[in-house]
């Protein structure tokens, strides 16, 4: 699905990202770890076409990205961002219908008939009902980022981007959002990959997790070979104890 | 009906009622004035059933393309106006923020300038020369905004801002230098739509037809502009060159606007507030809005202008001004903090 090689980026002179290589194949879901400035987040916006001058070769879907115009791009690949506000009133349908934008002819002025219905699909399948026709910019910061998965959702795309998206909410609410999400990617066959800053979510939710520091990919295998004590303490300089999720064979970790 | 309760209905009939208003409006300001004709008059001239020849010139040479002009400056200000708004993410843009006033005053008052220094003067040179400087401070406020292939939005705002301050006080060294021929070219610059033709009638209506053609086509991409270049580019659009587009027309539109009608404030910025409060950013919707609320707006201070002191006449920019500024205030302390 994504096979990326000697992937390089630099920005400044103390952030280099350097990823020798790194294949995702499809229906995963993939987990990127490490703390701030490991490069999670250029990584994210690299495969998001919001970053372009790097160098090196990523390939999705038997393409190379660079000849990917951002209209294909989004067709295939739909993002989550850690955090999205709007200055303006629009309504949460306004919003989810962005994500339908790069499927649409290109002067057209309203949704056809067909977008309109994946629209209110994605409404249904994230519980936003009673939500429409409100203000985004009134809803809550959970309440918002349910939006963004609807919008993410609508635009039927086969990879999904998660920056973090969960870092600004309560765990009650991460869980919700996180088991939606979890659930329309198994069902559907969904490429996920998502940033976490929560270890435990990570191992909770994915097939794979990857621990990047200082750009470079350090570990890269299912939670159970990359979570341990020594791996925590090395890179995330945290002293923790590892232990079996009482009820899932995966690890977690409790602070020392 | 309460008001509130009306607007958040469909937009159609709310649109429809605007645009019935707008014409119950341009009757009414082209009827009354210095000389007050009866809306038979007006309505017989239109349909070439007047007999007093007199009438007939007034009301079809001087008061129609008066007032229909500043109907279509209003509506091209606050057009451009919303557009800049949604693009700039900026509820302080307006269509002189990029340095177009600075620009336009600056060519008015260094033409006059050369008139008093090589008298050197040539057919409708003023107004060729604020339309030029209009641009050329615009597209020195874009390079100088430019970092790689990108346009910053928080760089165009203070490139505006110095570019602005750069013309402004050349501006006020010419003036105070020659001031005694400077004096007319200060009233123009405080805007005028005394002197609009049939002509120019026909360039804003051209003018507008662009904007509004453009912004229809665009409106989707429009609308994801105004949440941010990433949410753009998730969209699948390339900000860059859209933002570009529009920005440039705007910027060309409002430009040949100041270039006939002088600096007429706050209609582009205040219009557009007022028309989202309303009936939110969509920006299709917002847009047609502002054509019609830009266009009563001004119409009505181009008939306050000219009724007020009559037969003098105030600069219409100071209306706007007078009026919009106390709107402007109101609308912000009712608004919260949404746009």
């Amino acid at each position: 699905m994504i096979n990326i090689k000697n992937l390089n980026f630099s920005y400044g002179e103390n952030f280099k990202l350097n990823i020798e290589k790194l294949n995702i194949n499809p229906s995963e879901f993939v987990s990127i770890i490490g703390p701030n400035g490991a490069g999670k987040s250029t990584l994210i916006k690299i495969l998001s076409g919001i970053i372009k001058d790097y160098s090196g070769e990523i390939i999705l879907n038997n393409s190379d990205l660079k000849n990917f115009s951002h209209k294909n791009l989004a067709k295939l690949i739909a993002v989550v961002p850690q955090e999205f506000n709007t200055i303006f009133d629009f309504d949460i349908e306004s919003i989810i219908s962005t994500a339908r934008i790069p499927f649409s002819s290109r002067f057209s002025i309203s949704e056809s008939k067909e977008d309109k219905e994946i629209i209110n699909n994605s409404i249904e399948q994230t519980d936003l009902n009673m939500y429409r026709g409100k203000k985004f910019s009134r809803l809550s910061g959970g309440e918002k980022q349910r939006v963004m998965i609807a919008r993410a959702f609508a635009q039927l795309t086969d990879i999904l981007l998660l920056d973090e998206f969960s870092s600004h909410l309560d765990p009650g609410h991460s869980q919700i959002l996180l088991n939606l999400i979890h659930t329309f990617a198994k069902n559907k066959n969904k490429t996920v990959i998502s940033i976490f800053h929560d270890i435990n979510m990570a191992c909770l939710y994915s097939d794979r997790i990857i621990i990047m520091n200082h750009g470079f990919i350090m570990y890269d295998g299912k939670p159970a070979e990359v979570i341990n004590k020594k791996i925590i303490k090395e890179i995330f300089n945290l002293n923790a104890h590892v232990i079996a999720h009482p009820t899932k064979k995966i690890p977690q970790i409790i602070f020392e | 009906m309460n008001l509130k309760k009306f607007t958040k209905g469909k937009n159609f009939p709310f649109v429809f009622l605007f645009f019935f208003l707008s014409l119950f409006l341009l009757l009414l300001f082209i009827s009354k004035g210095t000389i007050n004709f009866s809306f038979k008059d007006v309505l017989l001239t239109i349909f070439g059933r007047q007999d007093n020849k007199m009438f007939e010139n007034i009301i079809l040479n001087i008061r129609i393309p008066r007032v229909l002009g500043s109907f279509l400056v209003g509506s091209i200000l606050a057009v451009s106006g919303n557009i800049l708004q949604l693009i700039i993410q900026n509820p302080l843009a307006e269509p002189y923020l990029l340095g177009i006033s600075s620009g336009a005053s600056f060519g008015a008052v260094f033409y006059t300038a050369l008139v008093k220094i090589f008298g050197f003067s040539i057919f409708f040179g003023m107004q060729t020369f604020s339309f030029f400087f209009a641009v050329l401070s615009t597209l020195l406020v874009f390079i100088l905004a430019k970092e790689g292939k990108k346009f910053p939005i928080m760089s165009l705002i203070l490139s505006g801002v110095i570019i602005s301050f750069l013309f402004n006080s050349i501006t006020t060294l010419f003036t105070v230098m020659y001031w005694k021929n400077l004096i007319h070219v200060n009233i123009w610059l405080l805007g005028s739509t005394s002197g609009l033709s049939w002509n120019d009638v026909y360039m804003f209506f051209g003018i507008l037809i662009i904007l509004m053609t453009l912004i229809t086509l665009l409106s989707k991409q429009l609308n994801v502009l105004s949440m941010g270049d990433e949410m753009a580019v998730f969209s699948g659009i390339n900000p860059e060159k859209i933002k570009l587009l529009l920005i440039l027309i705007c910027v060309l539109a409002v430009s040949i606007a100041v270039s006939i009608t002088g600096i007429i404030g706050f209609v582009g910025l205040i219009i557009p507030h007022i028309i989202r409060m309303l009936k939110g950013p969509k920006s299709l919707t917002s847009s047609v809005l502002c054509v019609l609320g830009g266009g009563i707006f001004l119409t009505f201070a181009d008939f306050i202008s000219r009724t007020v002191f009559s037969p003098a006449e105030l600069p219409i920019g100071v209306v706007t001004s007078l009026i919009g500024a106390p709107m402007f205030i109101y609308v912000m302390k009712r608004r919260g903090n949404k746009l």
